[in-house]
């Protein structure tokens, strides 16, 4: 750096940074006479009701799914009741009990990280601090049945919130 | 009496660090009653948490200073227009620096350049004289390299020197 820098840098070091005022010092001071404050980690902040309505639509669609399923299946086994009754009785009770019989298979299951917020340190009294970290995901299912073609797609929504012990050096 | 003890001994680290932390305070939020409110939540934290780590650094009070104000901006949209405004009606702003008789005219240069320079300078600057800071733990707390902290405190002299030089000669 040179002299000039360093001067100017001087000079601005020779400035006091003004004091608090004295209603800031009492404050604090009755902050810390009200003792212990364990409320960022015994209760920290809800935020499964912002999912609310998209967890809604979500039970919705597969209520929707399960019934249009059942449909299906009653409708198929109604319409292969002959082959049914030349099959052996394990065979029939099978078949009756799994969507993938009907021609359902999940064709897709994965999750998707929509968010990912740093909500930053947390200092508990009673133990170390934490770095609160809440990821957002979408879980997503979807099914064919490969007669048709038909697919059925579930979405859930998530929410993990993790504290992290921090070390500090 | 414990607790009368344990206030005396916070009162030592206030003294030395209180009004540093405003400083740098007022160079997150344009409301001077807000800086106060970062300054108390940050210290209130650090110093409950030094109680069960005695190893924590003060220095990090200012890394919550910044995280707290950042989670604030986050929860309160909108808000910074209001402090603009609010800080326009409120006529003259908050003196950041204990000003002697002597040099008052040219510490008040000092202060309204300071207030001219882009944000991101200012906060590293006050960081680096004020708090005595290395780059390093101004790269923490501001969550920036080293090199780019001292990058924008070279910046932020080389503008002060441009609008105080004339004024030195």
């Amino acid at each position: 750096m040179n002299d000039d820098l360093e001067e100017i840098a001087r000079e601005l070091a020779q400035l006091r940074p003004s004091k608090p005022a004295p209603q800031l010092n009492r404050r604090i001071e009755l902050e810390l006479d009200e003792g212990d404050d364990d409320r960022s980690l015994s209760t920290p902040p809800v935020a499964w009701f912002r999912w609310l309505p998209l967890a809604a639509a979500a039970v919705l669609i597969a209520a929707v799914t399960v019934t249009a399923m059942l449909g299906i299946i009653s409708r198929s086994s109604r319409d292969n009741a002959a082959s049914f009754a030349s099959t052996a009785p394990q065979d029939r009770e099978s078949d009756s009990s799994a969507p993938a019989k009907s021609g359902f298979h999940r064709i897709r299951n994965a999750n998707y990280l929509i968010d990912a917020e740093d909500n930053g340190l947390l200092f508990p009294s009673a133990s170390v601090p934490f770095r609160k970290v809440t990821w957002q995901f979408v879980s997503a299912s979807e099914w064919r049945d490969d007669r048709d073609n038909a697919t059925v797609q579930v979405l859930i929504p998530r929410e993990e919130t993790m504290l992290i012990p921090v070390t500090v050096h | 009496m414990q607790r009368q003890e344990t206030n005396g001994e916070w009162q030592g680290l206030w003294e030395q660090y209180g009004p540093r932390l405003l400083l740098f305070a007022r160079q997150q939020t344009a409301h001077d009653g807000d800086a106060e409110d970062l300054v108390q939540e940050a210290f209130v934290k650090y110093w409950r948490a030094r109680r069960k780590q005695p190893a924590l650094p003060p220095t990090l009070m200012f890394r919550m200073v910044k995280r707290t104000a950042i989670d604030r901006a986050r929860k309160a949209q909108g808000r910074e227009q209001r402090e603009r405004e609010s800080q326009l009606l409120a006529g003259e702003p908050t003196t950041w620096f204990a000003h002697p008789v002597e040099d008052q005219e040219r510490q008040e240069q000092i202060d309204s350049a300071l207030r001219a320079l882009p944000a991101h300078q200012r906060e590293v600057l006050v960081l680096k004289v004020w708090s005595d800071l290395t780059f390093e733990q101004i790269g923490e707390t501001l969550d920036l390299s080293p090199n780019t902290a001292a990058s924008r405190y070279r910046y932020a002299l080389n503008q002060l020197r441009k609008i105080l030089t004339p004024a030195v000669v």
